[in-house]
């Protein structure tokens, strides 16, 4: 599990269902803001076992914030004969110390009021109908995410305006109002209620009413940041160009890219832009791989949209200009010039004729005066040599470079670099969850059940590997191992539909 | 005065009355005796089919508005009812999946459109929000109302649908509790409209009666809409025969299989048969005569165009002609999928869902000529170009019926699209922009699929698929017919397309028993080779592009047909062609 970026982190998310779990039962609240009920919960050293109709899962103290048992007495393993004496007078142990059992049943009584009112909170707001709704002072928010995960979207936009404001002054039109900012707890939720696309993390509503849609992921809170810096970048150009008046594509995704690789201190509330996106590197490194390298005038001169590669592309080139000493200034010139200047040639967009661009001659003849440079084939070799000297380090790089190889059938590849992902960040949990499915359509089910359980290790309560586990006991022919499998994965996640499903086609091969 | 105005109330209450139970008195009620419920529709709801909508086996009753809603922007808004059950003891349901399931990536893998089906079909959904959900993208729940109707526990649910929305929804939902199951009752409307329709929709919603309330409700066993069609398919070793043999096996099982049709012909059905045809029907004589003269026409054509392709025969195919969707009742539902060689049947209306009266004979042409290609060659019809295909289908189906012959001429479709496009490119070119709505004919034709989308912006598919069709027309019709450089040239095109297409099979198997060998030569290196002979593969795999083989194909099949031509040439066709096209 990914230690989390916000500090102070309280309980969130996910509420399962109304109902308290019986008596021997209890909740648990995970660091990274989930929350599990079981029907039953054992405590061991370190960590809790929890039993389930179909199997049992031990979930490890440290991944957890807290855990609130409804007996903690039940079942307590590894007590000392002086710990049997204290009990055999009726007393119970509870938070470090001995209480008697009808204190133990006053705190409960209240601990369970607290927990249902807190429950019954997030189960309501958890609905986009009752969602919390947040004014600051550019932005109004709407959210089903905790409150404390919010806090700090929250906090990050505003000192978002102020980075952006500082280096192109920004003004928010009355008419236009305050940015409708949506939140959405999880991406099945983002695509429904959000009208999200499949594929996207985020998007920007640049017709009016302006808004941005995004989701929180958990499991990769800073894929979400880049999401959120990205689009919100698009806001921000949309109130700093002139009104009808479109950036080429090149420009206008490379900065939100070039801002989307930022870093975020939630302590100093300071933003850092121009990271390296590693997916983005990812993807250019293959298609240099390929040969397929982007001619630096047609990305320029192009006006309608761009495909994802040409993202990838545009961002390096607004990296590096804004990198380099001898260009950073001029770039700045040019990127004020083409949002501001009046006197600059226009003519419709080709992506939407009811919006205009500068000349693509006009726009380039700008660049090379405000960068000071003669050359656009020097520029680019520049460009190319520049993309080839970055370097991934992070996680997600070797992560999106492993799917890569996935998709272009490198098995062999791809198994290397999901293997030095796990290195870098040995929590990460995507990597477990494809790389264990990778071994497994392989047919390499004794890697793969190692690799799952690895997963299991960090993410106990994750179904996927229970399915991946299941899928290997099935080829094995285990099939009563299957299927318990396959229930167990139920029961973790019984609201899943994808999950029934998935467990569905297991066990009917 | 009193007696005027005694006059005028007793004037009104007699129309009055009618006026207001009128709507409720055409109310029709449907009835499922199987599933074990009744339940009003709103005015002017008629049943259709449900896997448009939803592919799910949990819906029991589909229904839509005639004609939608006007919105104001002059398309009309679809209204409609689906009814669902979701039994609280739910059996494991089968899929009968016959992939692997190796990969799990999602449908989008699924090259089978049955195994698609299927897994759609049979996803397990325990209640409507979970469907819903899962299903339907855009909304989300709002408030909600519990109430009693009819002795039920029912809870009713507004669905808002808000983002990016041209036009934004207000649906509602009623689930009712019958005995632990949900029974659910979806109706749609638009936002601006939800307060007129309402009432119709609380109605709909009051007028639901189960049938046995002690039995309560049963979800029919129903198998998911893809139905496999085999007869008539040859067997393995019946497709190894020498070319008559096989042709006097389909023959004789095509008989065989049109024989049934007629036996299990329903009451009320006429049949007539013609040399390459047997029509089945339920409509009138006129109408029936008209698509077997049709389809006679359209195969008569094809026989004397490109009969020559193979000695393949085309077995006798069989037209089967509903009134409309009503009649087609259940069998509206779902995809039918054909066994290699089993006897296609098309499906016609004569009175189609939007009223548009050639529908039927523009289909009939479409499966015609399909099916004909591929009985006779179906190597050469998969490989044959996005031109050509589509260009034979468009001079075909906008072709005329004057009693027994087709009259080839442009329909409005293709005048107004290519005037369209000429006059965009035109608009383009002042402006220095990109004018490519219409290709130049020597990159037309050797155009590949994948690039046939490329270009053009969204309506890129159709200028190319009008443009092909009005060439197809210029050589076989126009002045292509008379020149000395084009004439016969489509003839040409594809005999030396059938010389190319032997080359290609034998590359695809060659790359295939490379990869076999490649694969089998790796089990023996070391991780380190293995890698290494990884990367390989995949530089060289990325030097060719995807449609590399298409491309390679047509280039050279270009340069055996048109090779001759010089670039002045072409410059001539083009003007010729632009002329005749209308520009």
């Amino acid at each position: 599990m990914r230690p989390s970026i916000f500090p102070g982190l309280a309980v969130c998310t996910l509420a399962l269902t109304l109902s308290l779990p019986a008596q021997k039962g209890g909740v648990l609240v995970f660091k990274d803001g989930r929350w599990i009920q079981a029907p039953e919960i054992h405590v061991e050293k370190d960590a809790y076992r929890l039993v389930y109709p179909h199997g049992q899962v031990k979930v490890p103290t440290k991944l957890l914030l807290k855990a609130v048992l409804l007996d903690p007495t039940a079942q307590m393993k590894g007590l000392s004969s002086a710990d049997k004496a204290k009990m055999e007078k009726g007393l119970v142990p509870y938070k470090g110390r001995w209480v008697s059992r009808s204190r133990l049943a006053f705190i409960l009584a209240k601990e369970k009021k607290k927990l249902r009112a807190k429950m019954e909170e997030i189960r309501r707001h958890s609905q986009w109908r009752d969602r919390y709704k947040e004014t600051t002072r550019h932005f109004a928010f709407e959210y089903t995410i905790p409150p404390e995960i919010a806090r700090n979207y929250i906090n990050f936009f505003e000192a978002y305006w102020k980075v952006f404001n500082k280096r192109w002054r920004i003004r928010q039109p009355p008419r236009l109002g305050k940015l409708k900012i949506c939140i959405y707890n999880n991406q099945k939720d983002f695509l429904r209620i959000g009208n999200g696309d499949p594929g996207t993390l985020g998007y920007f509503r640049f017709v009016e009413p302006l808004e941005i849609n995004f989701y929180h992921d958990r499991r990769d809170v800073q894929l979400t940041l880049s999401v959120l810096w990205h689009e919100c970048n698009h806001y921000f150009m949309y109130l700093f160009v002139q009104k009808g008046v479109n950036n080429p594509s090149w420009l206008e995704e490379g900065l939100a890219e070039y801002f989307g690789g930022s870093k975020w201190d939630p302590k100093t509330r300071k933003m850092t832009p121009g990271l390296i996106q590693e997916g983005r590197l990812v993807a250019l490194h293959d298609a240099m791989d390929g040969n397929e390298y982007q001619k630096l005038e047609p990305l320029m001169r192009q006006g309608s949209r761009i495909s994802s590669i040409q993202y990838a592309w545009s961002w390096s080139l607004c990296h590096m200009l804004f990198s380099k000493k001898k260009y950073a200034k001029g770039f700045n010139r040019f990127i004020v010039k083409m949002a501001k200047d009046k006197t600059l040639k226009k003519e419709p967009w080709p992506g939407n004729p009811d919006f205009r661009w500068v000349k693509p001659d006009v726009q380039i003849a700008l660049f090379k005066k405000c960068l000071k440079i003669k050359d656009l084939a020097a520029l680019e070799k520049e460009w190319y040599a520049y993309i080839k000297k970055m370097k991934v380090k992070g996680v997600r790089g070797y992560y999106e470079a492993a799917l890569d190889c996935v998709r272009w059938k490198r098995p062999i590849r791809a198994g290397l670099y999901f293997k030095k992902a796990m290195e870098i960040d040995p929590n990460y949990i995507s990597t477990y969850e494809a790389y264990s499915r990778l071994l497994y359509r392989q047919d390499k089910y004794k890697e793969a059940r190692e690799i799952a359980q690895k997963g299991i290790e960090r993410d106990p309560i994750n179904p996927t590997f229970y399915l991946v586990l299941a899928r290997i006991e099935w080829e094995k022919g285990s099939k009563q191992k299957a299927e318990r499998l396959c229930n167990l994965a139920m029961d973790l996640a019984p609201d899943d539909v994808d999950v029934r499903w998935q467990a569905q086609l297991i066990l009917e091969k | 005065m009193r007696k005027k105005r005694s006059l005028g109330l007793s004037f009104l209450v007699p129309l009055a009355l009618p006026l207001i139970l009128a709507p409720r008195a055409s109310a029709k009620v449907y009835v499922d005796k199987k599933v074990g419920f009744k339940i009003s529709l709103p005015k002017d709801f008629q049943e259709t089919p449900a896997t448009r909508y939803l592919i799910t086996r949990y819906c029991v009753g589909a229904f839509r508005h005639k004609k939608g809603i006007p919105t104001g922007e002059g398309d009309y808004y679809p209204l409609y009812m689906l009814c669902f059950l979701f039994p609280a003891h739910q059996e494991k349901t089968v899929t009968s999946s016959t992939t692997r399931e190796k990969s799990d990536q999602g449908v989008d893998d699924l090259q089978d459109l049955k195994e698609l089906v299927r897994r759609f079909f049979h996803r397990p959904y325990r209640n409507f929000d979970e469907l819903a959900k899962d299903q339907i993208k855009g909304f989300y729940f709002g408030k909600e109302n519990h109430t009693k109707i009819n002795g039920w526990d029912v809870t009713i649910k507004e669905m808002h649908f808000e983002k990016d929305r041209r036009i934004k929804g207000l649906w509602l939902v009623a689930l009712y509790n019958v005995h632990g199951d949900q029974f659910a009752v979806l109706m749609t409307a638009p936002e601006n409209k939800f307060r007129k329709l309402k009432s119709q929709m609380l109605r709909t919603f009051r007028s639901f009666k189960v049938l046995n309330k002690k039995k309560g409700l049963y979800l029919k066993d129903v198998k998911p809409p893809v139905e496999t069609v085999t007869e008539g398919s040859l067997t393995k070793d019946e497709r190894k025969l020498p070319v008559e043999k096989r042709n006097k096996v389909i023959l004789t099982k095509a008989e065989r299989v049109l024989a049934k049709k007629i036996e299990d012909l329903p009451k009320g059905w006429t049949h007539m048969r013609t040399p390459h045809y047997l029509i089945l029907s339920h409509v009138d004589q006129r109408f029936t005569k008209k698509i077997a003269n049709q389809a006679e026409a359209i195969h008569h054509w094809l026989d004397k165009e490109f009969g020559d392709l193979s000695l393949n025969v085309v077995p006798p195919g069989v037209i089967r002609i509903y009134k409309d969707i009503k009649d087609l009742g259940d069998k509206a539902d779902g995809w039918i999928v054909y066994r290699p060689g089993a006897i296609l049947e098309i499906t016609l209306l004569k009175q189609t869902e939007s009223g548009d009266r050639k529908q039927a004979q523009w289909r009939v042409t479409r499966e015609i000529i399909d099916k004909w290609f591929t009985y006779k060659n179906e190597d050469l019809w998969k490989r044959m170009p996005a031109w050509m295909t589509d260009g034979i289908v468009q001079y075909l189906s906008s072709a005329q019926l004057k009693g027994r012959r087709l009259v080839f001429k442009p329909d409005p479709e293709e005048t107004t699209t290519l005037k369209e496009a000429f006059t965009m490119d035109k608009m383009a070119r002042k402006k220095g922009m990109p004018a490519n709505r219409i290709k130049p004919l020597k990159d037309l034709v050797k155009m590949t699929k994948r690039q046939t989308y490329q270009g053009g912006g969204f309506y890129a598919r159709y200028f190319f698929f009008y443009q092909s069709g009005s060439f197809v027309r210029f050589l076989l019709d126009g002045p292509g017919k008379r020149m000395r450089k084009t004439k016969g040239i489509l003839k040409k095109y594809i005999q030396a397309l059938l010389k190319e297409i032997v080359e290609v099979e034998k590359k695809v198997k060659a790359e295939q028993e490379a990869e076999r060998q490649r694969q089998a030569k790796m089990a023996d290196m070391s991780e380190e080779e293995r890698l290494k002979a990884e990367d390989e593969e995949y530089r060289r795999r990325r030097k060719r592009a995807v449609d590399a083989l298409q491309k390679e194909m047509l280039e050279k099949v270009f340069k055996m047909t048109f090779g001759t031509l010089t670039d002045r040439d072409w410059e001539i066709i083009q003007k010729k062609w632009e002329k005749f096209a209308g520009k």
